[in-house]
């Protein structure tokens, strides 16, 4: 399946090592309500998924949260909130700021519920958050590029500070787990029947999870932080299913990674046969005999959609800062037709040297992106 | 200031015939009518030279083929692939043999005009050919649009000034969402032919006109 040859770019590379810096972040999860709980659980090897209610469906990990009587704009909104106020006592100037929320299905489950529809299902909660944060954004939009929103929204992000419309953006990701989403990946057979075990050999499908995370972005030459290139690319091989070269996959790292070389890839992971087989047929390709580590999230929180890149981003950030490392704690084999170096197994922490890190991230339609990010020091 | 192109047709959904782009997608039958409409369009402007990012403007998202998942009793993986607004953009790439970066935005009631806007700042900051696409339903058909942006392009031009808030009630009128924006482009406005203002960020105003 290995193609030869070099990929051309279809648009100018953007200008090597421009300096845009991750500010500070906050996320909730089903680990907890904080950046905390989401990278111990990580670190502690915790698979936080439960049984769903139906139970011909899948386990999914759910917001731990006592909102459950809330509509979804409501929901989701002050979770946004929660990750929101984990920045916001950090007191960082945010004056021009611009925001965009990222997530695939925003508050569609109260779509069903009677109510009438006048408006896409993302445009809501932003205005609800930019009211009820009392934030004052000179730009606002929501971005929907299936599980590669965050990353579709931090090119666009990348943009407004390069073209000096916003001084720092906020990027917002969130998606709920309800019956519309649930029973959606059901009919499509993607779920696991076990448990989520990304480039496992016994790999079965993925398991859903809710997240919702606030990061800023913006210049600063204190930050620790910072992202040396973001690559977004869609291709047009099959809906539901990326296609098997991974060129465009391969076209986004190249975009972001600049001809570097990562310490560490956290690697988007769903736990698909398919999926799995097109990253490490992608990352082998890049990075040839280079051994760079590889792990993921999505067996400890599951798959958080429109928000999954941004567990990805906030998981690197907090890899750089404390170099600790961790594992695919649920995969206890790897796939022996997988040519990459996976970090896996019950060995929870690894503590080696870590300067940059990969992101991926695939998403339904054909749309990929990946970020690159490096530890600063002062 | 940035050359700007409308492009615009009408298509009824279902259709008895199949298309004429039917051997460029796999299962076109699965299509939504809105997967369909850019397929439609992907085959009409394949000769045009192509875009280097596009924008897909989603108003309403996929709200219609939402309500047919739930119809079919959740039970269509078809139906639930075609919930995601970005999977419309899949048989676009296909039918064109085209990839490359593409944003899906949404912001209603504005999401074509806010669209339009991050085209402007795209093309004037990195791509020479931005594409925005939309299908919105009308009443018993579909219409597809595509705005083309780049600096060489002959057709209206699109410029950014300074916000003057005395200009924006004097020249043409403020485009408050994307029914004003798409009306203004159908010339059913007679009154305001000329051009075209718009306020986004307070900072700035948007305009578009016709190049004489």
């Amino acid at each position: 399946l290995i193609i030869e040859g070099t990929l051309q770019h279809n648009v100018a590379p953007t200008k090597g090592e421009k300096v845009l810096n991750i500010l500070a972040y906050g996320c909730t999860s089903s680990a907890g309500p904080t950046v905390t709980d989401f990278f111990d659980g990580l670190r502690d090897g915790k698979d936080h998924s439960q049984m769903f209610e139906d139970p011909h469906l899948s386990r999914i990990c759910r917001w731990q949260t006592g909102l459950q009587n809330l509509s979804s704009l409501e929901k989701i909104t002050t979770q946004l909130l929660l990750a929101w106020n984990q920045i916001k006592d950090q007191k960082i100037d945010i004056s021009e700021l611009g925001i965009i929320f990222a997530s695939t299905k925003g508050c569609i489950e109260d779509f069903f519920n009677g109510q009438t529809v006048t408006s896409d299902p993302l445009t809501p909660i932003l205005d609800l958050f930019i009211k009820k944060s009392e934030l004052k954004a000179t730009l606002s939009i929501c971005v929907s590029n299936a599980c590669s929103s965050t990353l579709a929204a931090l090119f666009l992000a990348e943009q407004w500070i390069l073209q000096k419309r916003a001084k720092s953006v906020l990027v917002l990701s969130a998606d709920e787990i309800g019956p519309f989403v649930n029973r959606g990946f059901y009919s499509l057979k993607a779920l696991s029947q076990t448990k989520s075990q990304p480039f496992g050999a016994h790999r079965d499908g993925l398991q859903l999870g809710e997240a919702a995370s606030a990061i800023l972005l913006g210049e600063s030459e204190s930050a620790e932080i910072e992202i040396i290139g973001v690559g977004i690319d869609t291709e047009g091989f099959a809906i539901a299913r990326p296609s098997h070269s991974g060129d465009s996959l391969f076209k986004s790292c190249e975009m972001a990674i600049h001809a570097h070389t990562p310490d560490l890839i956290i690697a988007h992971g769903t736990g698909t046969v398919a999926n799995d087989e097109v990253e490490d047929q992608v990352l082998s390709r890049l990075f040839q005999k280079k051994h760079v580590p590889i792990t993921s999230t999505k067996w400890s929180i599951g798959h958080t959609l429109g928000a999954s890149a941004s567990m990805d981003l906030i998981a690197a950030c907090e890899v750089l800062r404390t170099q600790n490392v961790f594992s695919i704690s649920n995969t206890e084999e790897i796939d022996l037709k997988f040519q990459c170096h996976y970090l896996n197994g019950k060995k929870m922490v690894r503590q080696f040297q870590v300067e940059q890190i990969l992101l991926t991230s695939l998403g339904f339609g054909g749309v990929h992106g990946a970020a690159f990010l490096k530890r600063v020091h002062h | 200031l940035i050359g700007l192109r409308h492009y615009e047709f009408k298509f009824e959904f279902p259709r008895a015939e199949p298309p004429l782009w039917k051997d460029r997608v796999s299962r076109w039958y699965q299509l939504d009518a809105y997967a369909y409409g850019l397929a439609e369009g992907a085959y009409r402007w394949m000769e045009f030279e192509s875009p280097d990012l596009v924008i897909l403007a989603s108003p309403l998202a996929s709200n219609e083929t939402d309500c047919s998942f739930v119809d079919s009793g959740f039970a269509s993986p078809s139906k639930f692939a075609h919930t995601l607004p970005n999977i419309r953009c899949s048989p676009f790439c296909q039918v064109m043999d085209w990839s490359g970066p593409v944003l899906c935005l949404q912001r209603d009631p504005r999401t074509q005009t806010l669209a339009l806007v991050e085209g402007f700042e795209l093309v004037t900051s990195r791509f020479s050919r931005v594409w925005i696409l939309s299908v919105i339903r009308q009443e018993f058909h579909y219409k597809v649009h595509c705005l083309e942006l780049s600096k060489n392009l002959s057709g209206f031009v699109m410029a950014k000034n300074k916000f003057e808030s005395s200009e924006m009630s004097t020249v043409g009128y403020s485009a408050a969402d994307d029914s004003e924006l798409l009306s203004w482009f159908d010339g059913q406005k007679p009154e305001v032919k000329a051009r075209l203002c718009f306020a986004n960020d307070g900072f700035h105003t948007y305009e578009i006109r016709k190049e004489f």
